[in-house]
């Protein structure tokens, strides 16, 4: 193998090693695509059906 | 000379090695995944909820009275219905004021406030319903307890925070 295929070769896995390594890292950093609103409102429908939930407990405790 | 060829190569692959460490090591999406670990601790105290209300059968206009014929005879009395009740209105104020506390929640800060009274609470239902006589439903209450336990702890270790 000549000088410059043996560069060339280098080049293209130095290429293919790089382009690997950012599509991990990108993917380890991808969300499920839930902004921080929608990630409270999802919190919100819990926090609603969890005030629903104690009424009926306060209920069953005599505390109502 | 050949060494001096493939010198970038090396480079290239301790960098990507180092950056893929760096990655793995780096904060995550941490509030979406509280969140899914959220939903599972309110299932795990409705599940708990849920099963008790089966056990007993409270009447509508007197809910603190058990009309289960087999609530008695597995030590389900009105008393500890009560009392389980008491317990998951405690638990159900502080998943609300940990949901209120995680809404707010941003990386670097410590864990939302009440998680570790969260975990007493749900030690005290376990307590509770372990003391009942052995059965499906008596089972099912103390696997949603013992979920419970298990999942608040998930909360902080999603979160990253001790």
């Amino acid at each position: 193998m000549d000088k410059a295929a043996a560069a060339a070769q280098a080049a293209v896995l130095l290429i293919n090693v790089v382009g690997v390594a950012v599509s991990t890292v990108r993917a380890m950093f991808k969300t499920s695509g839930l902004t921080d609103e929608q990630i409270n409102a999802a919190i919100d429908a819990v926090i609603a059906d969890a005030q629903t939930r104690m009424a009926d407990a306060k209920r069953a405790a005599g505390l109502d | 000379m050949k060494s001096r060829i493939y010198y970038p190569l090396y480079l290239a692959l301790v960098g990507s090695l180092a950056l893929l460490f760096v990655a793995s090591c780096a904060s995550v999406p941490r509030k979406e995944k509280a969140l899914q670990v959220y939903q599972s601790i309110h299932a795990s105290i409705s599940s708990v909820q849920d099963a008790e209300r089966l056990l007993c059968l409270p009447d509508a206009t007197t809910p603190t009275h058990c009309t289960s014929t087999l609530a008695p005879k597995l030590g389900l009395t009105d008393a500890k219905h009560v009392d389980i009740n008491a317990k998951l209105v405690k638990a159900f104020a502080l998943e609300i004021q940990v949901g209120t506390a995680l809404k707010a929640w941003r990386a670097g800060d410590p864990a939302p406030h009440g998680l570790s009274e969260l975990s007493t609470v749900a030690n005290e239902v376990l307590t509770v319903a372990s003391a009942l006589t052995d059965d499906a439903d008596v089972r099912r209450i103390i696997a949603s307890a013992k979920a419970l336990l298990d999942t608040i702890a998930a909360l902080t270790a999603s979160l990253g925070v001790k």
